[in-house]
């Protein structure tokens, strides 16, 4: 088993929450009162896998940068996926203020999402100290 | 078009002078499904692109007045360009979401782009 320094655990923990959160997308997100099922993240916007695309690869950089032996040098993977993890933050935050009638999956992508861009910060934060 | 030629403070006036633009896009025509029409403005998230657009065009003609401002911690024009890809992708989403395209999308986009592209530019001075 790896030994893992505070950089790579927390990409692993940024990655987890971030491909959560691509899951949390296929959850119910707003009731539409039992008469034409309930809406998803994925389902309520013909552009939901524009979000998806943008977390999912912000994820696999950064699992790929933490288990990789010397990680993605041609990459500044944690600085680019902290650009790229709050997309999916931003995504939930205008559909919540947008709806109403919440399911438990908005806020469960609320988050998910929500902790995803902060540890991807923290990866940032703790590559740029070196 | 060569950008070297715009001096900083062109850049940051026009940028946030693309985001006075975007804001006033939100209020045109974003969307014709036969005899109904609909602006940015009927989007429920409407309000938080319009507070996005203000803050990062603030920022902008506040650096380009050369006015303090209260970021220590922050560079301002990461910041503003980080605000203005978030632009971007909101117009960007719904163009790939809605029917009946109109203009207003399309010049929300244009302004999006535009004020991105030159804060952009000030940014790469800046980290030069």
């Amino acid at each position: 088993m790896p030994r893992f320094g505070a950089l790579e655990r927390v990409e692993i923990l940024a990655a987890i929450l971030g491909g959560l959160w691509c899951g949390a997308l296929f959850l119910p997100w707003f009731g539409m009162g039992g008469t034409e099922g309930d809406l998803t993240g994925a389902n309520m916007i013909d552009s939901s896998w524009l979000p998806l695309v943008i977390v999912a690869v912000a994820s696999a950089l950064l699992l790929l940068d933490a288990v990789t032996v010397s990680g993605m040098r041609s990459l500044p993977v944690p600085a680019f996926s902290t650009f790229l993890m709050p997309i999916g933050l931003f995504y939930t935050a205008l559909f919540i203020l947008a709806g109403d009638n919440f399911l438990y999956g908005a806020w469960v992508a609320l988050g998910l999402s929500a902790g995803a861009a902060v540890l991807a910060a923290m990866a940032w934060v703790i590559d740029r100290r070196g | 078009m060569d950008l070297q030629g715009i001096s900083r403070e062109q850049k940051e006036m026009g940028a946030a002078v693309c985001m006075l633009l975007f804001i006033i896009s939100l209020f045109l025509k974003w969307q014709t499904f036969g005899p109904i029409s609909g602006s940015g403005a009927d989007l429920g998230s409407w309000p938080l692109a319009l507070i996005i657009a203000l803050v990062a065009g603030g920022i902008m003609a506040a650096d380009g007045l050369r006015m303090d401002m209260p970021l220590r911690r922050i560079n301002p024009t990461s910041l503003a360009t980080y605000l203005m890809s978030l632009l971007v992708f909101y117009v960007v989403v719904f163009i790939f979401a809605i029917d009946g395209l109109s203009y207003g999308v399309w010049l929300a986009l244009i302004f999006s782009v535009i004020g991105l592209v030159l804060t952009y530019s000030v940014y790469r001075q800046d980290t030069r």
